[in-house]
């Protein structure tokens, strides 16, 4: 009779832990590719207390996520595809016009109103035409770091670093006065196919151009202008004035290394990952920022913003509604101004909606204030499907005017006539 | 029967490379891009080809791929069979130098790639270090329009010269000693001995090495895609490099297609001169 006893018991207590296994079997996964250092990761034991889901988090080095993307999305089988994929904001032309991602314009449009215009705008398709495919949820912002101890003993004053002028003669000084400790002067990036981000397009905005305009429906190359011209000749005046292009890009760790005593460039240049086991407020001890310089004072310091978009393969929506679903549910989740606060202060990101706490991250983020004020007038590329053709077709214009020493307006003409015939396939 | 036993390798080839190949001429006749992929890409004929064959860029990576083909092959020619003659003259030497010499073939192109990065850099590279110290201004490696290719070049031979090296090394033990005791009786000089000798028994050694490393460099992209990326100005925009940012960055896989296959058309005629050298050494 014991023995028969036991056994009951045993029975039940097996019979206790299957369902409760098979309870926690229940919580469904979402399966989340991002680029590293750039999504999910930071909130996710929170998103998946909000959601009852369990993530699933991939990261990719930045050039294969695209790669990854197209070549599982192609397939347009469920069973490979990712729930959630976080894509570069001048993808989004591209993704959209192949049919891979997902119309989110139900789920998200609500929530974006409290978005700034740029990201807000830049997270639909076509730009501001109310369709969206995901959401921009994260950005950086270009500016200029320096090293203050630095331009000190070089007798230059900080304000010089705001004009033009100013900045050319103020990093000439620099170079002459650092060379023999080996720091150089001034960065200037025309290392890849991105240095137009960071040495054209702000000063192409500033002076009023545009890099494409909309012509009867269509888009022409604009960057050629006036404006454009102007932003070229200061990148060919400040070679011509001994700023040695950079043809290798250390992504700032040689900042944070006191090899350069001014770094015009993105907003990560300043953060924990270059200067690791500092606070923010150590950081902004250390060195300090500028906007970037302005041909004239009046002139608006334009930066550019790049960033991340989060968003969900097409495939889902057609061939897996429950986890289109899910997706959706935990996109909801992270885009709570509670989780998109934490997530910017866990990573010290530069936040692209007015509604976070802005007294909490000022605490975590360096320049907290400055970003956000640059962030919020900032300006996206045009994230046409040919984006990577014009701007390399951009960045060749300079290569020809810096080290060819091809006419800026010339050689602009000649960008714009490859770009004209880009645009019209 | 003989057939069956063949079939299964057969099969396995075919799969491999007659079907990829055959797909990527059907691709190159299609203009397609990441953005029609899923829709279906036009049928184009060989509208990729016209337009390859009228793009300046495409002779432009022609240009740059010449020189830097040439350039690594003098480079890494010489240098490989310099070793080798002083290893087969040294053994004593060739076994504890070999494995050092060996290193930079056996690293992967990314690591060669940023190590020569960081050696070559204007501010802080050890290269222009070196120079700083003996009184001699540094150099722009990677920044200057004309310079940028022949450090890439310089890097390339680096790593490659391992492969000529042991390849040589390898073909100069096969000649019979009797040969070289015969010369040296008759009184030839070492000049001689190498000249009427010990080159023309390396001969097809030499014409399947070049050929093979020719075939290797030309197609050579990852170093220069970490070095690079093919600027400055398109100073180093090799072939495959262009045919690269054609297909996967800018994502038009049928003109990508269309710039592989003349590629691989030119890597034909390497292989073809490969086989009629060899076919004609053997037969000598």
């Amino acid at each position: 009779m014991r023995r028969n006893g036991g056994w009951i018991w045993r029975g039940v207590v097996a019979t206790a832990l299957l369902t409760a296994f098979s309870f926690i079997s229940v919580a469904q996964k979402v399966v989340v590719w991002e680029s590293e250092g750039y999504g999910l990761g930071a909130v996710k034991d929170r998103v998946e207390q909000l959601t009852g889901l369990q993530l699933e988090i991939r990261d990719f080095p930045y050039g294969e996520l695209r790669s990854k993307l197209e070549t599982t999305l192609l397939t347009g089988d469920p069973g490979v595809a990712p729930d959630i994929v976080m894509v570069d904001s001048i993808w989004l032309g591209e993704l959209v016009s192949g049919g891979y991602l997902a119309d989110l314009t139900q789920a998200v449009a609500g929530v974006a109103k409290d978005w700034y215009p740029a990201f807000r705008n830049g997270s639909q398709w076509p730009p501001a035409s109310g369709k969206y495919y995901g959401l921009w949820y994260d950005t950086d912002v270009r500016l200029t770091f320096y090293w203050p101890g630095l331009l000190q003993k070089a007798g230059v004053n900080p304000g010089d670093l705001l004009y033009w002028d100013t900045y050319i003669t103020a990093c000439k000084n620099l170079k002459a006065a650092l060379k023999d400790q080996g720091i150089g002067g001034c960065w200037l990036d025309m290392a890849g196919g991105w240095a137009p981000d960071f040495e054209f397009f702000p000063y192409l905005w500033q002076e009023g151009g545009k890099i494409l305009e909309k012509r009867d429906g269509k888009y022409v190359p604009a960057f050629q202008s006036e404006a454009g011209v102007r932003a070229l000749q200061f990148l060919v005046d400040r070679v011509k004035a001994g700023i040695d292009p950079q043809t290798q890009t250390f992504w700032g760790n040689d900042f944070a290394q006191k090899k350069w005593a001014v770094y015009p460039h993105g907003n990560w240049a300043a953060s924990e990952s270059r200067f690791p086991k500092t606070t923010a407020r150590e950081r902004q001890q250390r060195i300090a920022a500028l906007p970037l310089p302005v041909s004239a004072p009046g002139k608006v310091p334009v930066t550019l913003a790049g960033g991340w978009i989060m968003s969900v393969p097409a495939v889902l929506q057609s061939k897996a509604p429950d986890r289109f679903d899910r997706a959706v549910k935990v996109m909801q989740a992270f885009l709570r101004s509670d989780v998109m606060t934490d997530y910017y202060g866990a990573l010290a990101r530069v936040p692209v909606r007015a509604g976070v706490d802005r007294k909490t991250l000022s605490q975590k983020i360096e320049f907290f204030d400055f970003y956000t004020k640059l962030a919020s007038v900032a300006r996206v590329r045009p994230a046409i499907p040919q984006w990577s053709q014009v701007s390399d077709a951009i960045f060749q214009a300079m290569g020809d005017a810096v080290f060819k020493g091809v006419d800026p307006k010339v050689a602009l003409e000649k960008a714009a006539e490859q770009v004209r015939q880009i645009l019209a396939h | 029967m003989p057939y069956a036993f063949v079939a299964p390798l057969a099969l396995a080839l075919l799969s491999v490379s007659v079907l990829p190949l055959l797909w990527d001429v059907w691709v190159s006749l299609q203009d397609l891009r990441t953005t029609n992929i899923l829709r279906g890409a036009p049928f184009v004929g060989l509208g990729n080809y016209v337009k390859l064959f009228h793009d300046p860029l495409f002779y432009h990576s022609l240009r740059v791929s010449l020189y830097f083909v040439v350039g690594s092959i003098l480079g890494q020619f010489m240098l490989g069979l310099l070793i080798a003659l002083i290893f087969h003259r040294m053994p004593a030497v060739a076994r504890w130098l070999r494995p050092v010499f060996i290193l930079p073939w056996i690293l992967s192109a990314i690591i060669v790639g940023y190590s020569w990065i960081w050696m070559y850099n204007y501010n802080f590279g050890l290269i222009n270090l070196a120079l700083r110290a003996v009184g001699l201004h540094p150099v722009r490696w990677l920044n200057d329009i004309s310079m940028a290719i022949w450090a890439l070049v310089i890097a390339n031979v680096w790593r490659g010269t391992p492969f000529t090296m042991l390849f040589l090394e390898a073909a100069l033990k096969n000649i019979p000693p009797e040969l070289y005791e015969a010369a040296y009786v008759d009184g030839a000089s070492g000049w001689q001995v190498f000249r009427h000798i010990t080159f023309p028994m390396l001969r097809p050694a030499v014409a399947i090495n070049l050929i093979l490393v020719t075939m290797w460099t030309f197609n050579l992209f990852d170093t220069i895609l970490v070095m690079t990326q093919g600027g400055p100005a398109n100073a180093t925009l090799t072939t495959a490099m262009y045919m690269y940012k054609i297909a996967f960055r800018y994502g038009l896989f049928g003109y990508g297609a269309a710039i592989a296959l003349v590629m691989l058309a030119i890597n034909g005629a390497m292989a073809l001169l490969y086989v009629r050298t060899v076919g004609k050494a053997a037969v000598s």
